[in-house]
């Protein structure tokens, strides 16, 4: 049952109306999905670059500004002046006043967090800070590193802290020369990594960024997330290197995102690494919005399908059902659908297809009707019946006068009963009129076998003016007489009873004769030879066949039969009308 | 049946919507542009401003990237060569220069290092005629400016100039034109020549001491508009004819209300815009000038407001 569902016409409706909604709503879920997807992905890479560029633009404005300071500061001629002279008398004093310069000169920039002034010439660095104001005995070769690092790369450079050990710098470094051209010494202005950390780095600090470098162009690390490492090679140089290069690089390899913004004038580089799925967790929300909607929305189309399948089937239905109903035999059947569609047609054309096939039927019955007339008409019309009978009548009047009235008489059954089996008149007699001719039969078979037979007649006044098919009771009598009555024995009764039972006409006719076996009977009922031994060549069969032509179910031959007699019983609807 | 069909297309699409949440791979990179070291010969004044406005608004059309190093004022060489030495350093593809002094040109150069990096001059240019020059031509600038002043004093009276340093060569030269035009003005002469007020605005004893000195002259010109808004106040009374050099805004209003009675247009935006470009042509090979002039226009009072707004 189940199965047979599934496949018929209104599960298609409903699977189909399901899978096209599915794969639409489907289909532009996934493309919103990915546009979304982009778009955050596009509007975040972006909002990150602006700010990397930002960031850096910031500093190197920062950095520019120290970079002039000390540029200045290094062509200050009282700061060359007071070097001389403390070079030439080793006074303190003018460390002081050279320590007082650079607090100066320190004040003019936001970003430096020192100014260093180095005497080669003494190891002697004066600094710009309270403690240590300045500071004799600095290693040679720490100068000499710092010295030659000032003298290769341009500013700002990445430098050992001259004062103290294992620190590092972001510094600007120019040589201060006399006007003779001779070195008195370098003037520093560093920016130390805290600095660099708070003002540039923390701003960086969410939880979607992992990573944030600023790297010069040996890839060591000026500022990092992590604070410490100024001075130290990145790490991570090698596993970044495709991103770090150029002037700017946005990239993303599927989990992170990459961004790295140079510039030129510190020769230095902001590195950022962001965290997809941080940036898309916004994303996630919408992840389970498109799809909670698609899925919202196939319910509603589960019932609106449910709704529409039902209309489309409904009609259908109703021809299946009329049809097989017709298939029972019910031809009155017909179907009343106003759909509007090709079905409502297919219902027109079926109503009309079975009226016709009434039509038909009736025509065939018209025309059963009309051959069994023919046949009729060719059976009687082997002689003449009018020379037949005016010949009889002839005879029989010739037999009075010769006195012979008993001969005459039975002429005379004879004739009546030739005129009532070849008349052409209708198909139909009165009950009446047909015990009249039976009469004349059971007479003339008297007459043949010498006997009388005891017949009895028994017919309601009602019946009376029934109509019957004509010479019905004739086949039924003669076989009662020939076959069931023994007639050289006496004593053969016969019995014919016509009655009106409701709506039908109960024709029997009942002799005592030997009776029939049930075998016969069926045998008698269903055979289909015409018998042609007998008055007329009209057989069982023949009553039959005619009832059922007339009369359809409602007319029926029946025998009842016992050893005592047989009845042939035959009814049919009441007719005073000819149809 | 069709029903595990169904299951298995749904399925499907939905790895694929998963999948595409996944991530895809790009980059996109800028290279690294050419760069153009500059260094100018001050900050302060709005010439050098718009100088660098003009310079940074072609790099960014060229695609070019340019570091502007700037000294404070014009009398500091040493910024100048430091500046020099920094731009080597930093390896930068070619530099740009307004020499304080036109006659170290190889002292700038050396300077730069044994880098092999190319070096022009722009605004004002070296002696040495081997660096290639933009800018105008600053003795023909000279020599228009006094013909018009001429013109202005009826080819007849007494003149003075008021220029720069001579150690700049832009100066020197539109002093030279200046002169090259007297000779053809027989009933004019030069009164005076005072130099090095370059930017800088004249203190008033100066100027009083050159009209008590100098009693009949009439016309001055001074070779750069900052030095010539002092000047302007300070003579208003007396019917001195001004002709200078350089649109900055508040020369231009003097011109407008006659104060000052003819300018020498020369942008610093325009003036920078072109270094840029002459610079890109010369990286192209698209040009082998060793110079490239830049055209001025003579501004007077009736001029000036066309020559405004045309936008300049």
């Amino acid at each position: 049952m189940k199965s047979k569902y599934l496949k018929s016409i209104r599960a298609k409706i409903l699977m189909s109306i399901l899978m096209i909604t599915l794969l639409t709503l489907l289909a532009v879920t996934l493309i919103f999905y990915k546009q979304s997807a982009r778009t955050i992905e596009d509007n975040c890479i972006l909002s990150l670059q602006q700010r990397a560029k930002q960031v850096m633009d910031g500093l190197e404005k920062d950095i520019c500004r120290a970079y002039h300071t000390n540029l200045y500061a290094s062509c200050d001629s009282g700061l060359k002046e007071d070097i001389r002279f403390y070079l030439q008398t080793k006074k303190e004093g003018y460390l002081e006043e050279l320590a007082r310069l650079l607090r100066e000169y320190k004040e003019q920039s936001s970003i430096t967090s020192s100014m260093y002034l180095l005497i080669p010439e003494v190891g002697t660095v004066v600094t710009s800070e309270g403690y240590p104001m300045y500071r004799k005995g600095i290693p040679a070769d720490k100068i000499k590193s710092v010295v030659q690092t000032a003298v290769e790369d341009a500013s700002p450079l990445l430098i050992e802290d001259l004062i103290y050990d294992e620190e590092m710098l972001f510094s600007c470094v120019e040589e201060v020369k006399d006007e003779e051209g001779e070195l008195l010494g370098y003037i520093l202005s560093n920016t130390n990594e805290s600095k660099l950390y708070y003002d540039y780095i923390t701003g960086w600090n969410d939880k979607a960024v992992t990573e944030v470098v600023i790297l010069d162009c040996q890839k060591k690390i000026v500022s990092s997330s992590k604070n410490g490492y100024m001075g130290n090679f990145y790490e991570k140089g090698q596993e970044y290197q495709g991103w770090l290069n150029g002037k700017e690089t946005v990239g993303s390899d599927g989990g992170n995102i990459y961004i790295y913004y140079f510039s030129s004038f510190m020769e230095t580089g902001l590195f950022a690494v962001v965290d997809k799925t941080m940036v898309l967790r916004d994303l996630q929300w919408i992840r389970w919005f498109f799809f909670g909607i698609p899925v919202v929305f196939l319910v509603v189309a589960l019932i609106l399908a449910l709704y529409l399948s039902q209309i489309i089937y409904h009609p259908l239905k109703k021809l299946t059902l009329a049809m097989k109903e017709v298939s029972e035999g019910n031809l009155h059947m017909r179907v009343q659908i106003e759909s509007g569609d090709e079905i409502e047609e297919l219902s027109m054309e079926f109503n009309e297809m079975l009226d016709r096939i009434e039509d038909l039927i009736r025509q065939v019955i018209v025309e059963e009707g009309k051959k069994k007339d023919m046949e009729m008409e060719a059976l009687q019309y082997q002689i003449t019946p009018h020379f037949m009978c005016n010949t009889l009548n002839s005879i029989k009047f010739a037999s009075f006068l010769k006195g012979d009235n008993e001969i005459g008489q039975i002429i005379g059954d004879f004739v009546e009963l030739l005129q009532a089996v070849i008349s052409k008149k209708g198909g139909f007699l009165t009950v009446e009129e047909e015990i009249h001719i039976l009469k004349k039969y059971i007479r003339l078979q008297e007459f043949r076998y010498g006997t009388d037979f005891e017949v009895s007649y028994e017919v309601e006044e009602e019946a009376q003016q029934c109509l019957v098919p004509r010479l019905i009771l004739q086949p039924l009598t003669e076989n009662a007489l020939l076959h069931g009555l023994d007639m050289k024995k006496n004593g053969g009764k016969l019995k014919i009873c016509v009655l009106v039972a409701g709506e039908q006409l109960f024709l029997k006719v009942m002799d005592n004769g030997r009776g029939m076996s049930q075998i016969q009977i069926e045998k008698l009922l269903n055979s289909r030879v015409k018998k042609e031994r007998g008055f007329t060549a009209i057989g069982i069969p023949n009553i039959r066949d005619r009832l059922e032509l007339y009369y359809g179910e409602q007319g029926k031959i029946a025998y009842e039969s016992s050893e005592n007699g047989t009845t042939a019983i035959v009814y049919l609807p009441i007719r005073k009308d000819e149809d | 049946m069709w029903k595990r069909e169904i299951l298995g297309t749904v399925m499907l699409l939905w790895a694929l919507i998963f999948c595409t949440a996944c991530g895809r791979e790009w980059k996109v990179s800028q290279d690294k542009e050419f760069t153009i070291g500059v260094v100018t010969k001050s900050s302060t004044s709005e010439y050098w401003m718009s100088l660098c406005e003009g310079m940074e608004a072609a790099a960014k059309e060229y695609g070019m990237d340019v570091i502007i190093l700037q000294p404070d004022s014009e009398t500091n060489k040493e910024a100048q060569i430091k500046m020099m030495e920094s731009l080597g350093k930093k390896n930068v593809d070619m530099i740009a220069v307004s020499p304080i002094d036109s006659e170290s040109a190889l002292e700038y150069l050396e300077a730069v290092g044994q880098r092999n990096i190319p070096v022009i001059s722009y605004d004002d240019g070296f002696d040495s005629q081997q660096i290639p020059y933009v800018g105008i031509d600053n003795e023909k600038a000279g020599y228009d400016l006094m013909k018009y002043l001429a013109e202005q004093m009826g080819h007849r009276g007494e003149v003075g100039i008021i220029s720069g340093p001579l150690t700049q060569r832009s100066h020197r030269l539109r002093i030279e034109g200046a002169k090259r035009y007297l000779e053809k003005e027989p009933e004019m002469t030069l009164a005076y020549v005072e130099s090095g007020y370059s930017n800088l605005q004249m203190k008033e004893e100066e100027i009083n001491r050159l009209q008590e000195s100098f009693p009949e002259v009439e016309g001055v010109m001074v070779t750069s508009a900052a030095t010539a808004m002092g000047f302007v106040d300070a003579v208003a009374d007396k019917n001195m004819k001004i002709v200078s050099v350089d649109v900055q805004t508040d020369a231009v209003e003097a011109l407008r209300e006659g104060k000052i009675t003819a300018l020498t247009a020369q942008s610093g935006y325009t003036l920078g815009y072109e270094t840029i470009r002459y610079i890109v042509e010369t990286k192209n090979q698209e040009t082998e000038e060793v110079q490239r002039i830049v055209e001025v226009q003579v501004l007077t009072k009736e001029n000036v407001n066309e020559y405004i707004q045309s936008g300049k």
